[in-house]
């Protein structure tokens, strides 16, 4: 048994209701539970990872996925339970999310270039020389 | 149900976290983990002091919603992993940081993955007895006519005071909780030339607290940490501001940090006898005199004089009984015996805390003025010995149960 | 093959890595194997005293309890990488990525492997973005 987190990235149109429509098509036997972020699919080890692999190919760049580590629920990490402040990964999550949509823009385009960053040097002492004399 | 507010790093694991817990929920508390937003960088920001790892900001931010009243909690604990240097000066700074912006109980706690809920109970149960009896522990002055009785594992004491004095003391030796109890009660009306009957309020504390508190039918039953604190700073005339507070025992010592009287960190030993009074009961054998004769032989010694290559109860005193063989005094032994073990509580205990000044010792060891030569040597303080230091708990119920009358 | 990524409990990385065709070696896995465990009993993780015993063999005892327990866990990941990916300047690392002094040992244990490793900067821009993805899919894709 085991857990998987997807997250819909903020700029798609696709809700997390169109989601577990989806996944309830599939006709297997998971737990599934609606979250702010999107989903968390609870079932055996290999109808998971098939799923998963099955929400890809219908909505691509729309979704992320991860797998937690807690059963949905699980007292031990639930905020209701622990006396308020959330789960330290849900921080985490949240930093994560903020970046979804630039990510789902690049893999959606299919276009991956790189570019060459220039690394900060110290300004040249001349430069900083001739600087101090005009302006001090 | 008091809400102890969790600020740490390091925790979960260490696999402690579940022990934590335990420790609440028996002194009747709730762990509870104050919500913050993830931008806090300006928490940490105004806090002043950035730590690199992400667990510490954490906990800025959460002692910042505990500052801003953003989250409602009655007590704090502050726990980081032992030995993490960035842990414990965050640890440290943010209990300043929570003295100056609230008023909330807090006490904190170096863990390694031994620690187990055992010993976090006497900090928790000093936790909620600090909220449950906050206007108590405000008081300062003892009025009317009250006895404290303090029944130690190896001592047991007795002190009445009238009027903010002492009036009647008496000590024993622990034989049966009752017996010794009822021993020094006696000697100690005979000094103050009263009856029981004259007496108003009764406070026990030490590990036989319950057995008295029913037996005298005292209004005040307490554990030790509150009542010793209190004791203390009011022998010292040390009531407001910072100070820790040494006890040496013969098995095993506290070392308590307080502010205002009322404690935030403790740290108890009991593992190293080299690291207790029981090192100097064996040297003075090994010497042939008493302790306390001991104690002043030590004060007229060079401290460092006698160089010594173990700290061992067994293999220390060796190394003493040679050195008298190859000529250095007595006196020179004696002070060297006390250092040792004044470098021991140092290296072994007081790491845990951070030693704030005035340092009052109290106990029985405080009045071998050898021992407190060195601890200052090694401290570089002149530690404060208030009178009647052997009586702290005593005094402590002494003042506090005043307050039921 | 598979890769190690660095923070191990990142969803950005452990599905790009399975969207390019590789196995991740990610730490909710591993956790997820010890919260599940109906013998033991130490919440939230699950983490024992003798876990973290066990942390010794990647740091010595005067390291922290919090550090050992740490590398109890990222160790085996560690242990079977083939690869790994890096990336420095993740923003608000929380849970277990929260104790600097780990993420630097595991770090270096993961260079010290010499398996083919990618490092990069977490991106703060549009373009930043696109670079990323680009070089993790190139490195990904070369690794056979």
């Amino acid at each position: 048994m085991i857990t998987r987190m997807f997250v819909i990235s903020d700029t798609s149109s696709l809700t997390s209701q169109t989601l577990i429509n989806y996944i309830i098509s599939l006709g297997k036997t998971l737990n599934i539970k609606d979250t702010c972020y999107g989903l968390m699919v609870e079932g055996d080890d290999d109808v998971i990872e098939n799923v998963t692999q099955k929400i890809r190919e219908k909505f691509g760049a729309d979704v992320f996925s991860k797998h937690r580590a807690y059963p949905i629920g699980d007292e031990r990490r639930c905020r209701a339970t622990r006396g308020g402040g959330a789960r330290p990964g849900y921080y985490f999550l949240q930093e994560e999310y903020k970046l979804l949509p630039s990510i789902s823009k690049v893999l959606k385009e299919g276009k991956f270039r790189t570019f060459d960053k220039k690394k900060k040097k110290p300004v040249d002492v001349d430069i900083l020389k001739k600087t101090i004399k005009e302006k001090v | 149900m008091i809400k102890i507010a969790q600020l740490s790093c390091g925790n979960d694991y260490s696999g402690i976290q579940n022990e934590i817990e335990k420790a609440a929920e028996t002194v009747g508390a709730k762990i509870v983990f104050p919500d913050v937003d993830i931008d806090f960088d300006e928490a940490v920001e105004e806090f002043g002091f950035n730590p690199v790892s992400p667990g510490l900001k954490l906990m800025i931010a959460r002692a910042k919603a505990l500052a801003d009243k953003s989250f409602e909690a009655d007590a704090v604990l502050i726990a980081t992993c032992f030995r993490c240097a960035e842990g414990a000066l965050i640890r440290n700074e943010l209990r300043r940081y929570l003295q100056r912006h609230t008023r909330l109980p807090v006490v904190m706690y170096s863990f390694t993955e031994n620690t187990k809920a055992s010993v976090l109970l006497t900090r928790m149960e000093a936790l909620v007895t600090i909220v449950k009896r906050k206007d108590l522990l405000g008081r300062e002055r003892q009025v009317g006519i009250t006895m404290g009785l303090d029944s130690g594992s190896a001592t047991t004491k007795a002190v009445i005071m009238q009027d903010n004095k002492i009036v009647g003391k008496y000590w024993s030796p622990t034989t049966t909780v009752l017996e010794s109890a009822e021993k020094v009660v006696a000697e100690a009306l005979k000094e103050a030339k009263m009856d029981l009957k004259d007496i108003e309020s009764v406070g026990t504390t030490g590990y036989g607290r319950y057995i008295l508190g029913q037996h005298y039918k005292a209004k005040l039953v307490q554990e030790e940490l509150t009542v010793n604190s209190k004791g203390a700073v009011f022998l010292a005339d040390k009531q407001k501001g910072e100070a820790t507070i040494l006890d040496i025992g013969g098995m095993d010592n506290k070392a308590i940090t307080v502010m205002d009287g009322i404690p935030d960190s403790f740290t108890m030993g009991g593992i190293c006898a080299g690291a207790s009074g029981r090192f100097l009961e064996t040297t003075a054998k090994r010497l042939g005199v008493e302790i306390f004769e001991l104690g002043e032989m030590a004060a007229r010694g060079d401290l460092h004089k006698v160089p010594m290559n173990s700290y061992c109860t067994v293999f220390g005193i060796q190394g003493l009984v040679s050195a008298l063989a190859e000529g250095y005094t007595k006196d020179d032994v004696a002070a060297a015996a006390c250092r040792s073990v004044a470098e021991q509580i140092y290296q072994q205990q007081l790491q845990e805390i951070d030693v704030r000044f005035p340092v009052i010792q109290v106990g029985g060891t405080s009045l071998l003025k050898g021992l407190v030569k060195a601890v200052g040597d090694i401290l570089k303080t002149e530690p404060l010995v208030p009178q009647n230091s052997q009586f702290i708990g005593a005094v402590g119920g002494a003042l506090l149960c005043s307050g039921f009358i | 093959m598979k890769v190690f990524i660095y923070p191990p409990n990142s969803m950005i990385l452990q599905d790009l890595v399975e969207r390019f065709g590789h196995k991740p070696l990610a730490l909710a896995k591993e956790i997820e194997r010890r919260v599940n465990d109906p013998e033991l009993d130490s919440p939230p993780m699950n983490i024992t005293e003798i876990d973290v015993k066990v942390g010794l063999k990647y740091a010595a005892i005067e390291v922290p309890s919090g550090v050992r327990g740490r590398l109890a866990m990222f160790g085996p990941l560690i242990d079977e990488a083939e690869a790994a990916i890096i990336v420095n300047n993740f923003p608000s690392t929380f849970g277990c990525m929260a104790c600097a002094r780990t993420n630097e040992i595991t770090i270096y244990l993961i260079k010290q492997k010499k398996v083919p490793t990618l490092e990069l900067e977490y991106p703060t821009n549009d373009e930043e973005v696109e670079d990323f993805i680009a070089r993790i899919k190139n490195f990904l894709e070369g690794l056979k």
